[in-house]
């Protein structure tokens, strides 16, 4: 394992509705503690965990989860613009360290990675 | 060419997870081979000893451990997504005082490690999801 | 390169909408399961499909298509069996699974 593998992982749900959003955390998580080069993009309804002050769940809220991936050198979050403007949602209300990428920018991330992964 | 693939459906739910089987079989006719097969999510009710598919269906959990016992590779499913699913091998099922192991012979229960491994051996990932 | 497999059906707009943005050139798209019934002849969303650039192949399972009784496939859309599913994973670099 020592070359470094540039991985994108697509979060497409929302945490309150199931568990793929979280799955999605933590394949980029489990990626960047091998020292591999992960994005995080949140694109559908994934980009619904951006939003600020959701509550936990007894566990671990998906707000404390993506607090702790710039420790995994995941940074910043990137969030599909056109899905940020379907639900209304502010670019300007996200939790903090998201960059917004347009359509055109999405589809050359494709081509920056090696492999990837989504839920 | 050497495969690392991942199944993310549920092996009763969903065609992509019979799409993972056959494509599986048709790497190895192929003369390819497979570094290992992952099962993550939905998926990992695919090593479950105790599923039973619905009559005319295809048995998704016996033919891969069927294909994996004849070509030896390796089935690994991610613990966290197994526990959710019912499916503990004996050390879990002591861990969480359960009355028994529930995984079927032939598959293994792994972090998800061992899919960042096997990524990194592969030289492709083929993802077939829920 | 990427092979882009859509394993949902097209009915499903959003992901099916952010499959077809993620398209570029060269790319290649695998319908596969509920995915063939975007290679349905005449339906909205063979319609866009057939208005991709000609650089993007797309291809269907066969036998999903068979199991769908879906005959009248559109004509952009090349059936496929598993063998060649195999080549066309080997000849993209990197895959995306759309569901």
């Amino acid at each position: 394992m020592n070359q470094t593998t540039r991985v994108l992982v697509i979060c497409r749900a929302s945490a309150a509705g199931g568990p793929r959003a979280r799955e999605a955390v933590d394949l980029a998580l489990a990626f960047g503690a091998f020292d591999q080069q992960v994005s995080l993009l949140f694109a559908g309804d994934g980009v619904l965990n951006l939003m600020p002050g959701q509550s936990e769940d007894g566990v671990r809220s998906i707000e404390r989860l993506l607090g702790a991936l710039p420790d995994y050198g995941i940074t910043p979050l990137l969030a599909d613009a056109d899905a940020l403007a379907a639900r209304g949602i502010a670019s300007t209300t996200l939790v903090p360290g998201c960059r917004i990428l347009d359509e055109r920018a999405i589809a050359e991330l494709h081509d920056t990675h090696d492999i990837v992964l989504m839920t | 060419m050497i495969f690392a693939i991942l199944v993310q459906g549920s092996p009763t739910g969903v065609a992509s997870s019979l799409a993972a089987y056959r494509f599986a079989e048709a790497v190895l006719a192929g003369g390819h081979s497979i570094a290992r097969v992952f099962f993550y999510g939905a998926g990992a009710a695919h090593a479950s000893a105790f599923l039973v598919p619905p009559a005319g269906a295809a048995d998704l959990p016996h033919l891969w451990q069927a294909l994996a016992a004849e070509h030896s590779i390796e089935l690994m499913a991610c613990i966290g997504s197994a526990l959710r699913h019912g499916v503990v091998d004996g050390r879990e099922a002591a861990r969480h005082n359960l009355p028994g192991a529930s995984m079927r012979e032939g598959f293994e229960l792994a972090g998800l490690g061992q899919l960042v491994d096997a990524t990194l051996r592969g030289e492709r990932l083929i993802s077939f999801g829920g | 390169m990427t092979l882009h497999i859509l394993s949902t059906s097209p009915a499903n707009t959003d992901v099916f909408d952010a499959c077809c943005a993620a398209l570029r050139p060269a790319d290649a798209v695998l319908l596969l399961g509920d995915g063939v019934y975007a290679a349905l002849r005449d339906s909205q969303a063979a319609e866009r499909l057939a208005a991709l650039p000609d650089a993007i192949t797309i291809y269907a399972i066969e036998e999903d298509c068979a199991i769908r009784a879906i005959h009248a496939r559109a004509p952009f859309a090349h059936a496929l069996d598993y063998p060649g599913f195999v080549s066309l994973a080997c000849e993209h670099a990197r895959s995306v699974s759309w569901f």
